[in-house]
C-alpha cells in the first residue's frame, strides 16, 4: 500500500485545526504509600468509587477505598517507578474496555490490549467493566438449549442459553476440558465464546488457544488472559472485563458463552487486594463482600426478553476445590449463586470415566426446560438407572447369586456408564447423542459387550450417516424423535444384528 | 485503629483555631505558627527529640521552653498541651491543618505557580486576582517556582488541583493526538 504524503499532512492539518487549546483543571492527590500493587494517596477529595486514576508514570489505577483523608488505589500495571510524593490525577472516567466484533479471534489482556502479537486492536466502542445486571422485566426464562456436545452433560445436566452452570472439582479432573469442548461444539451455531483465563499458567493458556485454533474455534472466540505474573488487580478485573465484552454481543441480540477459568483464583487475588487495603478479613481471610464479588459478576449473565433483542449470555464459571471439599467458603458461595453445578471427581477420572461427572451430585436447576424433546425422551430414565446401578454395584461385589432382574439392572448400568464416556475434544451433535442414548434406553445395547460399546457407538454413527441420514436430519430439525419410531427401531436393530454377528 | 497524621492534625488545629477565634487573636496566632513552622522545617529532628522516650519529661520541657518563650501565651499553652499529649512529632500536620482553617475563614488559598521566568509583581497580582475570581475566593497567595523545561506558560497548583497551561503539556497533547 502506498501512502501519499500530502494526504497525511492534510490529515494532520485537519487534526491541528480541530485541536482545542483548552485549559484543563486536573484534580490531583499525592501518593503517601506505595507497595504490593497498592497505593494510598492524600487529596483527591472528589474521587468517585472505582474511578480510574492516572499516575505520573502513565500507569492507571482504580480508586477502591475512599476514606476520610486518603484513597486506597489498586494499580493496573507497572508500579516499580511510582514514588512517594508522586502525583495521582483524576480522570473522571470509570474503567472501560474496548468491545466489539474486532476482538473475535484475538487473545487480549483484561485491559483489552492484544497479547497475541497480531497488532493493535482497533475497536470503535468501549464498555465499563462494571455494569448493572439486567433487571426483572428485561429478562425471560431460559428456553433454548446450549449444547455442550458432551453426552453426559446434555442428558443429565442440560444447560440452557442464559444459564449459569458451575463446573467444580479438584485439580486435574478435566474442568477446563469440559469448558473447551463446549466452546468447540458451538461451531456454526452463531454463538460468540469468551474464554477468561484467570491465573492460569501461560503455557496452559497457549495450549488451549492452540487447540481452539486447531478445531477452528478461534473464529468465534475471544480469549481474555490474566496470567499469574500479572499483578493481582488485573486478575481481579479479568472476569468483569470479559463480561463487558460479552454484554456488547448480548445486548445486540446475539448469544454468548463465557467461561471463567477459574473463579477461585480470582477470589484469591481479591483477597490479596483486600488484605493489602486493610479491609477486615473474614472467613478463610476473604473480605466481607466476597459473595457480592461473584454474585454481581454472574448476575450479568442472562437471557434477555424479546423486547431487549432476546440475546443471552451463558456463564460457565469454574471453581477448583481442595480434596473434594465443596463446603469450603468460595465453592458454597458460587454453588448458591449459580443455576446448578457439574461436579467432577478425581476418583472417576482416574477410573477412566471421562468426563468424570458425578451424576448424583451434579444438577441443573433450569436447564431441563431448555432441553430438546428428543433428549428429554431418551434421558428420562438415565439418572435413575445410574443411581440404582451405583447402589447395586456395591452389593454385587460380595454375592454371586443375583436374580435376573438385578443382573439386568447391573448390565444396563455398566453400559450407561460406558456410553457416557467421551474422548477429549470430540463433541457429538445433539441428534447423535439422542440416537445412542435411545439405543441404550430401548435395550439395544444389552447384547453388546461392555468393552465394545465405544466401538459400537462409532460404527453406529457411521452407519446412520451413510444409510439413514434422513432420520438424523429429522431429529436435528424438529428437536424431537420421529413420531413413527418403526423406521428408527428397524434401523438400529438391523445394525445391532450386523454388529453382534461379526 | 491508629489515627493517621492528618486526622490528628485536624483535631488539634480545630480546637486551637476555635479558641483563638473566640479570643480574637487569630492573626497573631497565625503569624506565630508560621514562624514555628519555619523553625520546625529548619530543625527536622525537633519533633522526634521532644517525643523521644529516652529523655526525661523535665529535659524535654526545658527544651520546649527555650524556643516557645518568644511566643504569646496562647501559643505557649497550645505547645505545652501538644507536648503533654506527646504529639509534638505531628506539629507539621497540626500547623498545616491550622493554615487550612485559617485560609477557609478568610476565603483565601495558597499554592504554587511554576513558570519559565520569574513573574513580575504586576503579573503576580493579575494571576492571583484571576484565580481568586475563578474559585470565588477573596485572595490567592502563591510561591513562584522557576522551571525552564515548561518552555512557556504557567502551571498553577493549589487546593488539590492543577491548572496546566504550559507549552510543554500542550505539545505533549498535540503529540498524543497525532499518534492516534
Amino acid at each position: 500500500m502506498s501512502i501519499k504524503a500530502e494526504e497525511i499532512s492534510a490529515l494532520i492539518k485537519k487534526q491541528l485545526e480541530n485541536y482545542q487549546d483548552k485549559l484543563v483543571v486536573d484534580e490531583v492527590g499525592t501518593v503517601t504509600y506505595i507497595g504490593d500493587g497498592i497505593a494510598r494517596a492524600h487529596g483527591l477529595d472528589n474521587a468517585l468509587s472505582s474511578e480510574l486514576l492516572e499516575f505520573s508514570n502513565g500507569s492507571y489505577g482504580i480508586a477502591q477505598n475512599l476514606e476520610a483523608n486518603d484513597v486506597g488505589i489498586i494499580i493496573l500495571g507497572k508500579y516499580a517507578d511510582i514514588r512517594e510524593g508522586d502525583q495521582v490525577k483524576r480522570t473522571g472516567k470509570i474503567m472501560e474496555v474496548p468491545v466489539g466484533e474486532e476482538l473475535i479471534g484475538r487473545v487480549v489482556n483484561p485491559l483489552g490490549q492484544a497479547v497475541d502479537g497480531q497488532g493493535e486492536i482497533k475497536t470503535s466502542k468501549t464498555r465499563p467493566i462494571e455494569g448493572q445486571a439486567p433487571g426483572v422485566m428485561q429478562r425471560q426464562s431460559v428456553s433454548e438449549p446450549m449444547q455442550t456436545g458432551l453426552k453426559a452433560i446434555d442428558s443429565l445436566v442440560p444447560i440452557g442459553r442464559g444459564q449459569r452452570e458451575l463446573i467444580i472439582g479438584d485439580r486435574q479432573t478435566g474442568k477446563t476440558s469440559v469448558a473447551i469442548d463446549t466452546i468447540l461444539n458451538q461451531k456454526g451455531k452463531d454463538v460468540v465464546c469468551i474464554y477468561v483465563a484467570i491465573g492460569q499458567k501461560e503455557s496452559t493458556v497457549r495450549r488451549q488457544v492452540e487447540s481452539l485454533k486447531k478445531y477452528g474455534a478461534m473464529d468465534y472466540t475471544i480469549v481474555v488472559e490474566a496470567g499469574p505474573s500479572e499483578p493481582a488487580p488485573l486478575l481481579y478485573i479479568a472476569p468483569y472485563a470479559g463480561s463487558a465484552m460479552g454484554e456488547e454481543f448480548m445486548y445486540n441480540g446475539k448469544h454468548v458463552l463465557i467461561v471463567f477459568d477459574d473463579l477461585s483464583k480470582q477470589a484469591a487475588s481479591y483477597r490479596e487486594i483486600s488484605l493489602l487495603l486493610r479491609r477486615p478479613p473474614g472467613r478463610e481471610a476473604y473480605p466481607g463482600d466476597v459473595f457480592y464479588l461473584h454474585s454481581r459478576l454472574l448476575e450479568r449473565s442472562a437471557k434477555l426478553s424479546d423486547e431487549m433483542g432476546g440475546g443471552s449470555m451463558t456463564a460457565l464459571p469454574i471453581i477448583q476445590t481442595q480434596a473434594g471439599d465443596i463446603s469450603a467458603y468460595i465453592p458454597t458461595n458460587v454453588i448458591s449463586i449459580t443455576d446448578g453445578q457439574i461436579f467432577l471427581e478425581s476418583d472417576l477420572f482416574f477410573a477412566g470415566t471421562r468426563p468424570a461427572i458425578n451424576a448424583g451430585e451434579s444438577v441443573s436447576r433450569v436447564g431441563g426446560s431448555a432441553q430438546t424433546k428428543a433428549m428429554k425422551k431418551v434421558s428420562g430414565t438415565l439418572r435413575v438407572d445410574l443411581a440404582s446401578y451405583r447402589e447395586l454395584e456395591s452389593f454385587a461385589q460380595f454375592g454371586s447369586d443375583l436374580d435376573s432382574a438385578t443382573q439386568s439392572k447391573l448390565n444396563r448400568g455398566r453400559r450407561t456408564v460406558e456410553i457416557l464416556k467421551q474422548p477429549l475434544h470430540k463433541p457429538i451433535p445433539m441428534e447423535k447423542e439422542a440416537l445412542i442414548l435411545y439405543s441404550l434406553t430401548k435395550g439395544y445395547l444389552d447384547k453388546v459387550e461392555v468393552d465394545q460399546i465405544l466401538d459400537f457407538e462409532a460404527q453406529l454413527f457411521d452407519y446412520f450417516d451413510s444409510n439413514h441420514a434422513s432420520i438424523l436430519e429429522q431429529i436435528e430439525k424438529t428437536g424431537d424423535l420421529p413420531e413413527n419410531l418403526d423406521e428408527l427401531n428397524q434401523a438400529i436393530s438391523d445394525f445391532v444384528d450386523g454388529f453382534t454377528s461379526k | 485503629m491508629k489515627l493517621d497524621n492528618k486526622t490528628i492534625g485536624q483535631r488539634y488545629a480545630k480546637a486551637f483555631f476555635e479558641l483563638s477565634l473566640e479570643r480574637k487573636t487569630l492573626d497573631t496566632d497565625f503569624e506565630e505558627l508560621s514562624v514555628l513552622m519555619q523553625l520546625v522545617k529548619e530543625n527536622t529532628e525537633l519533633g522526634d527529640v521532644l517525643t523521644d522516650p529516652r529523655l526525661r519529661d523535665s529535659e524535654k520541657q526545658k527544651l520546649l521552653t527555650t524556643f516557645s518563650q518568644s511566643f504569646s501565651q496562647n501559643v505557649q499553652d497550645f505547645l505545652n498541651l501538644i507536648q503533654d499529649y506527646k504529639r509534638f512529632d505531628k506539629i507539621e500536620f497540626i500547623i498545616d491543618a491550622f493554615n487550612d482553617y485559617y485560609n477557609a475563614y478568610y476565603q483565601k488559598a495558597t499554592g504554587k505557580v511554576t513558570s519559565v521566568v520569574a513573574l513580575d509583581d504586576n503579573q503576580k497580582a493579575n494571576l492571583s486576582k484571576a484565580y481568586a475570581k475563578k474559585f470565588g475566593l477573596k485572595s490567592f497567595e502563591f510561591e513562584n517556582e522557576i522551571d525552564s523545561s515548561l518552555i512557556g506558560g504557567v502551571i498553577v497548583e493549589a487546593q488539590g488541583q492543577v491548572i496546566d497551561g504550559s507549552v510543554q503539556t500542550k505539545l505533549k497533547r498535540v503529540k498524543q493526538s497525532l499518534q492516534k
